[in-house]
């Protein structure tokens, strides 16, 4: 079957996510513009999935739970697991890998989570824009352990990439997926990246980033394991 | 040294937080990793990086470095000069590379 999906999307908790960006309008935009299925993907904290996974089953669509964590070589990679419990678990080991410095709302942003109702009740104190620890392979294993699946966010960038940082994608790399953002040219694929499955999503900041319906994967369920077996390659 | 004493011996163009031009320069940090300029620069050092995107500006406030040269040539966006104006962020763009840029800071004083 078809399902549409956009699987990275920031919500308030990221300092450079719009405050509008709460669960239930996060959902409801997903149901106007007709996705299955979504991913947030905050950076380096998973605070707000069970306030999006509620929101979600309300406007009858798939939260599939993610992140989006910066390595020590500054790449990002999105990380996504099967349940939020999962997730869950893979935060609280990243907190640890995360350095011990105050987030500046007046720099960064706010770092907002929420409550059922969709207001901010709290921000999280450390700042998430932030390196890790851990490099890019620990990051992937790390994923991988919790049973999740860790695809390399928007390679094509300038900045925050693994293109950018590295110089090329590593040909041993423990991934089958790569992120690109819009403006790759799949077709003509300049920087030769058609070795990996090339999924496109918005990287949403503000509500009306949202893809529509137009990045479309052929699964045999609607579900979260379905994507997960899909993004893993088809093992 | 004050920023603009180092800017009247070195080649440089400023783009960017002229009212930081007072600041005073206390050694040098060269680093590309934002995060390790966080945890490794120290406050008043004069910062030299090839990355022009406008979280250097957010960095550079947070560690309250003196000023940033952008070397290589590489130009800086107008997003970045536009918060560096905002925070008094002196900022500054050169042609040569870090290691010439060194040695002119150091030429200068700057230890």
């Amino acid at each position: 079957m078809k399902v549409a999906a956009d699987l990275h999307i920031h919500s308030g908790l990221s300092p450079c996510g719009h405050d509008d960006m709460t669960p239930h309008n996060i959902c409801g935009m997903a149901s106007v513009k007709e996705l299955q299925m979504i991913a947030v993907t905050d950076h380096n904290s998973v605070g707000n999935l069970r306030r999006l996974e509620a929101a979600a089953q309300d406007y009858g669509i798939i939260l599939l739970p993610g992140i989006e964590i910066q390595t020590r070589e500054e790449i990002h990679v999105l990380g996504y697991f099967p349940t939020v419990e999962a997730a869950e678990a893979f935060a609280k080991d990243l907190a640890l890998a995360l350095p011990k410095r105050k987030n500046v709302v007046k720099l960064f942003g706010h770092q907002w989570l929420y409550n059922e109702e969709d207001e901010a009740q709290g921000e999280v104190a450390d700042l998430l824009l932030q390196s890790i620890e851990w490099d890019l392979k620990e990051t992937i294993q790390r994923v991988k352990a919790f049973g999740g699946v860790a695809v390399p966010a928007h390679v094509d960038k300038a900045a925050n990439s693994l293109v950018a940082t590295l110089g090329f994608v590593p040909p041993d790399l423990p991934v089958a997926t790569l992120e690109i953002s819009g403006r790759y040219d799949r077709e003509n694929d300049p920087m030769m990246l058609a070795s990996f499955q090339l999924i496109r999503s918005s990287d949403a900041h503000f509500l009306r980033d949202l893809l529509e319906a137009e990045e479309i994967y052929e699964l045999p369920t609607c579900s979260r394991e379905a994507m997960l077996a899909y993004l893993r390659g088809g093992e | 040294m004050k920023v603009s004493e180092m800017l009247a011996g070195a080649e440089l163009i400023q783009v960017a937080g002229e009212s930081g031009n007072g600041n005073e320069i206390k050694g040098a940090y060269i680093g590309d990793l934002l995060s390790l300029v966080m945890s490794r620069a120290l406050e008043g050092n004069l910062w030299i990086t090839i990355q022009a995107h406008e979280n250097i500006v957010a960095v550079a406030s947070l560690v309250e470095v003196s000023a940033i040269v952008v070397a290589e040539g590489i130009r800086v966006e107008a997003g970045t000069i536009e918060k560096a104006n905002e925070l008094d962020i002196p900022i500054f763009e050169s042609i040569a590379p870090a290691f010439e840029l060194a040695k002119t800071m150091i030429g200068l004083g700057i230890q």
